[in-house]
């Protein structure tokens, strides 16, 4: 289960401390990833400006300036006490061009350095690096050599999932994986979609994490393997089949289309139920993945995934196309 | 034999133990008891393996919600409302409105009760309540009510027909082919010869298996008395349910009555509030104390609860209590907005209420339910309660994601 960092600011460090971690204070005690609340605080706060010495920002209290340092991001992430943890990286839109993005991947180097030297926790909690360098091969390997030397538990993929070409995307995902350590894992962070999570792994990417499944769900769309359902749409006002034949989730065990179509969008009971499912989905989709790799029969599962998943060939997506080539598998041959 | 059979197992004046005998299924709920608030056929927050931790037995289902679709889906579906709302080991009582508000919905006429839905108005007739019940097969019923919402100007003649016309819908809902037990409404507003005619009338037909006031249509003031005239009416040995006695005092009010079902919306109520219920009844509530009366619900927005990582209540079977979840959590549940906050309150106050209702059994047979009542009320603060959220500002600890700059920082 991932935790934003972001999120640190509530319930805050110090309850957090006191408890002795989100493990606890959830109640959760499987594993835990945390991220380094970079990206949010990019994404969601005004006049964040990125510094040598970390991200500056205005408080939103009060407006007075804040800064979120590597040693101050790791801190907190110690406090939350999660399993993995990740780099803060100086993170950039995946649409940046020009002298800004080797900038970024340099100085995300010296801020892994710096997240290193201020891990308390060694012992017990894996701090993962983040190979920036945006959408630029050259910078990506340069970024790998350096982040490899350090040689931390795991390595991210980031800096993608911006909303750049899917075709540069799986690209630079490919070379990220030809080059990362194969013993160590991959983890490709805000993937995604389920075509996605099946070309990546496809590419030798080990882990993910995306709201998509559980937004989707609370929105009434349910995946499938079949493709996505929208609940809400009245087609399904009358339909009293499990919204995924064959699936064993408890909403699938025990409640209709119909019935999901009811409540979907209108209670907290609709959340719930296409939420348990698209989860339940994402769950089997990696596993059966898992599966027909250990049986040696990861290609033929691709090819039968697109067909349930798009029906026809023309919907395929061409950069999944493209991209499976590079691995030996063609969608498009009879 | 009627599926559905009252036991009475203790009477004093008009207070009553009793058990419900559901024949067909082999099932025995104590009364009083509460019937547990539903929303399209779910506890508001809770799916199916939610619930099945909580010690519900029955749940309510409303008509009303499920009209809104012009040609219910929930009619068409062949193997009935248990499954449909996936509530197959309980027992389900099916009337046509909301219980926990008589929301204001265009009048009634001589043939509907009108209901207000998402979609507009839909109206309730015989035909559609009858067409409805032979598809739920639900395990009990109750029949279209004229109720005239309390504060409306309400002449007699009005009242008058609204007595006629509940009893003409539950005589021709009677001839349905359904074979589920129907409760008979009895209404009359404020007026009381209309009240016991209602009631006399509603006793006349045999095969009713019980009755059903609706407090909704009484100002609060005279709704005791307006019972009161009604329940003489009514035989001993068939059970009664009243709509709007949710709170703890009302529902303890209305047990002194002879009501003996009641609806547990209270506990969805206190939950869209944010808060806890906390109150205890006889002999496991302690006595009253000198200085302030202590609150029966416990607001879980309250900042005071951020750092406090005790659980709800530590002597509640719930699963929210047994996990345990600190109210520290829930509190930052809500505080973040998260759907799990409501859900864990939920189970919490579904399960107390429950509780509520097994203490008062146990007071009726240890005889001291008048006065554990009156210790009851004597110890607690009556008035509403407020949601906890209003006034709330989240709480963000913003000093969590970054240090202050000093000002003449040079960068």
């Amino acid at each position: 289960m991932e935790i934003k960092s972001f999120s640190g600011l509530k319930p805050g460090q110090e309850t957090l401390d006191l408890v002795n971690g989100a493990h606890k204070f959830q109640k959760w005690n499987r594993n835990l990833l945390t991220d380094s609340g970079g990206f949010q605080m990019v994404s969601l706060l005004k006049l964040a400006k990125i510094t040598e010495e970390g991200v500056q920002f205005a408080s939103p209290h009060d407006g007075s300036l804040m800064m979120l340092t590597p040693e101050h991001s790791i801190s907190l992430q110690n406090s939350i006490g999660a399993d993995i943890l990740m780099q803060l990286d100086d993170v950039i839109s995946s649409l940046t061009t020009g002298p800004r993005v080797e900038e970024a991947m340099w100085r995300s180097i010296r801020w892994l350095d710096r997240c290193i030297a201020a891990h308390k926790n060694q012992d017990r909690q894996n701090l993962f690096a983040i190979i920036q360098g945006g959408l630029n091969k050259d910078l990506r390997r340069q970024c790998i050599e350096e982040m490899v030397k350090r040689d931390t538990p795991g390595y991210a993929v980031g800096g993608l999932s911006g909303g750049e070409e899917k075709d540069v995307f799986w690209q630079i995902v490919s070379l990220c994986t030809d080059l990362l350590p194969k013993t160590k894992p991959i983890y490709c962070m805000g993937v995604g979609y389920a075509e996605d999570l099946v070309v990546c792994v496809a590419l030798g990417v080990d882990m993910f994490d995306c709201v998509y499944p559980t937004r989707t769900a609370r929105f009434g769309n349910a995946l499938t393997m079949n493709g996505i359902l929208s609940l809400k749409s009245g087609k399904f006002a009358n339909d009293f089949g499990p919204i995924e034949e064959g699936c064993d989730c408890p909403t699938c065990t025990n409640y209709s289309r119909s019935y999901v179509h009811l409540v979907a969008t209108k209670d907290t009971v609709g959340c719930h139920l296409v939420s348990v499912h698209n989860v339940a989905f994402q769950l089997r989709l990696m596993r059966k993945m898992r599966e027909a790799i250990i049986r040696d029969e990861f290609p033929s599962f691709i090819i039968n995934f697109f067909a349930s998943y798009f029906g026809d060939k023309s919907r395929y997506p061409g950069w999944a196309v493209n991209a499976l080539k590079t691995v030996g598998v063609d969608l498009m041959a009879s | 034999m009627s599926q559905l059979q009252f036991e009475l197992t203790t009477i004093d004046k008009a207070l009553r133990r009793g058990s419900l005998h559901f024949t067909n299924k082999n099932k025995i709920i104590q009364t009083p008891a509460c019937i547990s608030y539903t929303v399209r056929g779910s506890v508001p927050h809770l799916i199916a393996d939610n619930l099945k931790s909580l010690p519900v037995s029955m749940v309510h289902v409303a008509l009303e919600h499920f009209v809104e679709q012009k040609e219910p889906s929930s009619f068409k579906y062949p193997h009935g409302l248990h499954r449909y709302i996936n509530l197959p080991e309980h027992l389900i009582f099916c009337d046509v409105r909301d219980p926990s508000k008589l929301a204001p919905a265009s009048a009634n006429t001589e043939k509907y009760v009108a209901v207000d839905t998402h979609g507009g108005v839909r109206r309730v007739t015989a035909d559609l309540w009858k067409q409805a019940i032979e598809a739920y097969k639900p395990d009990w019923c109750a029949t279209p009510a004229d109720v005239v919402k309390a504060g409306e100007e309400i002449k007699t003649k009005r009242i008058k027909k609204s007595v006629d016309r509940t009893l003409r819908w539950l005589d021709d809902c009677l001839t349905s082919s359904s074979t589920a037990p129907v409760f008979a409404p009895v209404v009359g507003f404020d007026n009381q010869e209309e009240r016991v005619r209602s009631a006399e009338e509603a006793a006349k037909r045999e095969q009713v298996s019980g009755f059903v006031l609706n407090g909704f249509e009484l100002n609060k003031d005279v709704r005791m008395e307006c019972f009161k005239a009604s329940i003489e009416q009514l035989p001993d040995n068939k059970p009664r349910l009243a709509y709007g006695l949710s709170t703890p005092e009302s529902i303890l009010q209305g047990v002194a009555q002879g009501i003996d079902l009641f609806d547990d919306s209270y506990a969805f109520k206190m939950t869209e509030r944010g808060r806890a219920i906390t109150f205890k009844f006889g002999k496991s509530m302690s006595k009253a104390e000198e200085g302030e009366k202590p609150e029966k619900t416990l607001n879980l927005w309250d900042t005071r609860l951020a750092q406090n990582f005790d659980p709800i209540d530590s002597s509640c079977g719930c699963y929210t209590c047994t996990t345990p979840h600190t109210k520290a959590y829930i509190h930052h549940l809500l505080n973040a907005h998260e759907m799990l906050g409501p859900l864990l309150i939920m189970m919490h106050n579904v399960y107390q209420i429950e509780r509520f209702m097994g203490t008062i059994r146990k007071s009726i047979e240890n005889k001291s339910f008048e006065k554990d009542s009156e210790a009851f009320m004597t110890k607690y603060n009556h008035e509403k309660e407020a949601s906890g959220m209003d006034g709330h500002e989240d709480e963000i600890d913003f000093e969590s994601l970054g240090s202050p700059i000093k000002k003449n920082r040079i960068l």
